[in-house]
C-alpha cells in the first residue's frame, strides 16, 4: 500500500479495487487532472499510466520506478558535482582577476 | 580594441541566450532518430510505448501542425526525471484536444531558467560610479552572509511547504542531506551571480521595473519568484549594513510570535495563478518562511528607494513601461495562436500561469456581452489595471511636455487598446478622470472642466452598472453580501464571522456600519458573490480576527472551513480582504494609518501625480488581489514608498532633456 502511495499518489476516496485481470476487455479510462506517470518491470518495458485505477493496477502487478531511480541518482550525484564544481570555478576566476 | 572587446563580449552572452534556448529541447534517447511517430486523433500509441525518448526539438519536426493548431497544448510535467528533460514524457487525447507532456524538471529549471535571467539582466546599463571591488571589499562580510543567509531561507521554504515540492522534485527524498545539499547549492551558485549583476546595475533597476510584468520570474516548479530573491538580500544586507527600523521590527516580532504559534493546523493551497508570491502551505515553517520571505522584501525595497532614488528617470520609466504594455499585448497574441510559443512563454519569461488560449480578443459571450481577455498576463482585471497607470502616467507626461515621444505613442494605442480587451471598466473610467484632470490641471476653466468630466464619470458609472442595480432598495442592496455569504454556508458549518454577522447583522453599531458600508461598494463593484464566499470561509478565532494569520497566506481560509463552493476556484478578488486574513483587524489599522500620517506628513511634497497614484492604486487594492501578484506588489511597494518618503515634484518630474535624446 506505501508503494502504490508513493508511486500513484493517494487513495482517492472511496477507493474500491476493481478485479481488473479477470477482465481481458477492460479498458483503463484517463482520468483527469492525473498526472501521467511512467512505470517499468523486471525487464525495463515502460508504461505510462493516466489514472489513478491503472497506476495501482500496474504497482499491485510488480511495476516500478526503479531503473529509473538507479538512473536519476547517478544524474542527481554529476548534477551536485556540477553545481559545487561551477561555484568553486567562479571562485577561483575571481579571484585571479583581483 | 575596447569596443571590438564589448562587442564580442555582447556577442558571447547572445551567443549563450540562443543556446538556452535550443539546448534543453534537443534532449533525445539514443536510436530513437528516425521513424519518430505521426500523432492523429487515433493513433498516439507511439508515445505512449515510448515515454521520454523523443525531444520536442524531433516532436515538433514530425508533427509541425502542433506548432500552430489551437487544439495542440503543451504542458510541463516538472516531475520527471532529469534524463527525461525536455522530452515528449506523456501524450493524451481528450475530446479533440491534444495534450502533450513535456519532461521538465525542478532542479534543472532552477540552473536553466536562473541562469537565463541573469544574462538578460547582465544587458541593463552598469551603475557609471560603480567601483566594483572598492565596494565588495568593504562590504565584503556583509555581502557573502546575506547571499548565504538569502539562500539558506529560500532552501528552507523549499522545505516549509513539502507538500506542494513533493509533487515537483521528482526522486528526491525530502530527509536525505544529498537533497538539502543540491537545493542549497544550486541556490546559491543562481543567486550569487543573480545579486552580483544587479549589485552592479542598481541604478536602473527602478527605472526597468516594468519588465517585471514580462518576465515573472517564477522557475517552474518552485513556488517563489527569482527576482524577488534580490529584495529579500537587500533586506538583509539592510540590518548588517544599518540596524534601524527598531520600533518597526518590535512590532512584527510581536504579531509574528502570535502567527508563527497559531499556526498549529496544517492546510494546503494549490497556489495556482498566484504561484510563487502565496504560501502553498499553513504550518509553523511556511508561516515563519512567508513572515521573513515578505518583510525583507519590504525593507530590500526600501533600501534600494533610499539609495537609488536619484537614479530615478520617470521618462526612461514610462518609455519602458510602453515597451512592456505592447509586449504584452504582442505575446498575448502569438502564445494565443501558436501552442509552442504559449509553451516557450511560461518557461522562459517565468509565467505563473499559461498565457490565453483564446486568440480572438473581442469575443462575445452567450449573452453577447464582452469577454475579458488577459493575453500573456496571469489575470485580465490586473492587467488592465496597468495599462491604466501608464495612460495616466503618459497622460500626465504630456501635460508636462506637450507632447509625445516615439515610445509613449506606442505605450498609449497599446495600453488603449490593452484596457479594452481586458475589459477592465472601472479602470478605464479612473483613467478617464483622472487623466481629465492632467488635462485641465492649469487652465483657467478646470473648474467647469472638471465638473463637466465628473458628470460624465457619474452617468458612465451608472450605466455601467446599469439602471437596474439602483432601483432596487436599500435593505436589499446592504443585505447582499450577508445573504451570499449564509448562501454558501453549510447549515453544521457556519464560520466565526457568519455566525457573528447572524447575531448582529439588524444591531445598528459601528462593526456592522463599516460592514454595510462594504457590503454596498461590493454591490456596485459587483462582488457581492465573491465577496459573501469569501466570508462563509473566513472563520478567525478572536486572536486572528485581531492580530491575522501571517503575510501571505490563504491556506486556512481555503482549507479550514467547508463551503459550498462553485466548481471554479475563486480568489477573494480584495487585496484588503487577504490583507484581513494576513494581518487581522489590528494590522490594517497600522498599515492604514502609516499611510495616512506618511500622507499628512509628506503632503506638500506629493504631486498630483503623485496623489493620483495614491487614489489609483488604493482602488485597485480595495477591488482586486493585485497585492497577491509579486509584479504588482513590488510596483506598487515603490510607488508608494516614493510617494510617501520623497519629493515627488522632484521624483516624478519629466526630464525634457532625456525626451530630446530619444527623439533624436
Amino acid at each position: 500500500m506505501e508503494i502504490v502511495i508513493e508511486l500513484c499518489g493517494d487513495y482517492p476516496p472511496g477507493f474500491e479495487k476493481k478485479v481488473i485481470a479477470s477482465d481481458p476487455n477492460y479498458v483503463f479510462e484517463t482520468e483527469n487532472g492525473y498526472e501521467p506517470r511512467e512505470l517499468f518491470n523486471q525487464e525495463g518495458y515502460a508504461v505510462t499510466v493516466s489514472s489513478f485505477v491503472e497506476c495501482e493496477h500496474y504497482v499491485s502487478g510488480g511495476w516500478d520506478s526503479s531503473p529509473l531511480n538507479n538512473k536519476e541518482a547517478a544524474l542527481v550525484g554529476n548534477l551536485l558535482l556540477f553545481v559545487v564544481v561551477a561555484i568553486l570555478l567562479q571562485k577561483f576566476i575571481k579571484l585571479i582577476l583581483k | 580594441m575596447r569596443i571590438l572587446n564589448i562587442k564580442n563580449y555582447i556577442f558571447y552572452k547572445l551567443f549563450l541566450v540562443l543556446l538556452i534556448l535550443i539546448i534543453p529541447w534537443l534532449n533525445q534517447t539514443n536510436g530513437f532518430g528516425e521513424d519518430i511517430g505521426k500523432i492523429s486523433q487515433e493513433d498516439v500509441t507511439y508515445y505512449e510505448i515510448n515515454p521520454c525518448k523523443i525531444s520536442l526539438i524531433s516532436f515538433l519536426k514530425t508533427n509541425p501542425q502542433t506548432i500552430f493548431q489551437d487544439h495542440y497544448f503543451f504542458r510541463f510535467n516538472n516531475y520527471s526525471s532529469i534524463n527525461c528533460f525536455g522530452k515528449i514524457s506523456g501524450l493524451t487525447v481528450i475530446d479533440s484536444n491534444f495534450y502533450i507532456s513535456i519532461g521538465t524538471n525542478t532542479l534543472l529549471n532552477l540552473l536553466i531558467q536562473g541562469l537565463f535571467w541573469v544574462l538578460l539582466l547582465s544587458f541593463l546599463p552598469k551603475n557609471k560610479d560603480f567601483n566594483y571591488s572598492a565596494s565588495k571589499l568593504k562590504n565584503f562580510t556583509i555581502h557573502h552572509v546575506s547571499i548565504l543567509l538569502t539562500t539558506f531561507l529560500f532552501t528552507f521554504s523549499i522545505f516549509s511547504e513539502k507538500r506542494y515540492y513533493e509533487d515537483h522534485l521528482y526522486y528526491l527524498r525530502f530527509e536525505e542531506p544529498t537533497t538539502k545539499l543540491i537545493i542549497f547549492f544550486i541556490l546559491y551558485l543562481i543567486f550569487t551571480n543573480l545579486f552580483e549583476v544587479l549589485q552592479t546595475r542598481s541604478n536602473s533597476i527602478f527605472n526597468y521595473l516594468p519588465w517585471i510584468y514580462i518576465f515573472h520570474s517564477v522557475i517552474s516548479g518552485t513556488n517563489f519568484s527569482f527576482l524577488s530573491s534580490y529584495f529579500v538580500y537587500l533586506g538583509i544586507v539592510t540590518f548588517f549594513d544599518k540596524p534601524k527600523y527598531q520600533k518597526t521590527i518590535k512590532v512584527i516580532i510581536l504579531f509574528s510570535t502570535f502567527w508563527a504559534v497559531n499556526a498549529t493546523g496544517n492546510y494546503y493551497f494549490e497556489p495556482s495563478k498566484l504561484r510563487g508570491f502565496i504560501s502553498s502551505s499553513y504550518n509553523f515553517n511556511s508561516t515563519l518562511f512567508w513572515i521573513f520571505y515578505y518583510f525583507l522584501i519590504i525593507f530590500g525595497t526600501k533600501h534600494l528607494i533610499e539609495k537609488h532614488s536619484k537614479s530615478f528617470k520617470l521618462q526612461l520609466f514610462i518609455n519602458n513601461f510602453s515597451l512592456v504594455s505592447l509586449f504584452l499585448l504582442l505575446l498575448g497574441f502569438v502564445g494565443s495562436t501558436f501552442p509552442i510559443i504559449n509553451f516557450a512563454n511560461y518557461f522562459y519569461f517565468g509565467q505563473q500561469k499559461f498565457g490565453i488560449n483564446r486568440s480572438n480578443p473581442l469575443e462575445l459571450d452567450i449573452w453577447q456581452e464582452k469577454m475579458s481577455w488577459r493575453g500573456f498576463f496571469t489575470s485580465a482585471e490586473t492587467v488592465g489595471e496597468l495599462y491604466g497607470l501608464l495612460l495616466i502616467l503618459i497622460i500626465f507626461s504630456y501635460t508636462k511636455k506637450k507632447n509625445l515621444n516615439y515610445f509613449e505613442i506606442v505605450g498609449l494605442i497599446s495600453s488603449t487598446v490593452g484596457i479594452y480587451f481586458s475589459n477592465n471598466r472601472t479602470s478605464a473610467l479612473l483613467v478617464f478622470l483622472f487623466c481629465s484632470y492632467f488635462l485641465v490641471e492649469n487652465k483657467p476653466y478646470k473648474k467647469l472642466m472638471l465638473t463637466i468630466s465628473s458628470s460624465v464619470f457619474i452617468l458612465l458609472l451608472i450605466y455601467m452598472f446599469g439602471f437596474e442595480d439602483l432601483s432596487y432598495n436599500y435593505d436589499f442592496i446592504k443585505s447582499r453580501v450577508y445573504i451570499n455569504s449564509l448562501g454558501y454556508s453549510y447549515d453544521a458549518h457556519k464560520s466565526s464571522f457568519v455566525i457573528w454577522l447572524t447575531n448582529n447583522f439588524d444591531n445598528s453599531n459601528l462593526s456592522i456600519s463599516i460592514f454595510t458600508f462594504f457590503s454596498v461598494v461590493g454591490y456596485f463593484l459587483n462582488r457581492s458573490e465573491i465577496w459573501g464566499l469569501f466570508f462563509a470561509r473566513y472563520n478567525p478565532t478572536f486572536g486572528e480576527l485581531i492580530l491575522g494569520s501571517g503575510p501571505q497566506n490563504l491556506a486556512q481560509l481555503y482549507g479550514e472551513n467547508p463551503v459550498q463552493a462553485p466548481e471554479t476556484f475563486l480568489l477573494p478578488h480584495s487585496s484588503l480582504l487577504t490583507y484581513f486574513i494576513y494581518f487581522g483587524l489590528l494590522g490594517n489599522v497600522i498599515i492604514l494609518s502609516i499611510m495616512f500620517f506618511g500622507y499628512l506628513k509628506n503632503k506638500r511634497q506629493i504631486n498630483s501625480l503623485g496623489k493620483i497614484i495614491l487614489v489609483y492604486v488604493l482602488i485597485n487594492v480595495f477591488k482586486n488581489d493585485v497585492l497577491n501578484y509579486f509584479n504588482t506588489f513590488l510596483t506598487y511597494l515603490f510607488l508608494y514608498i516614493s510617494i510617501f518618503k520623497l519629493n515627488t515634484f522632484k521624483f516624478f518630474n519629466i526630464e525634457s532633456k532625456l525626451f530630446d535624446n530619444y527623439r533624436n
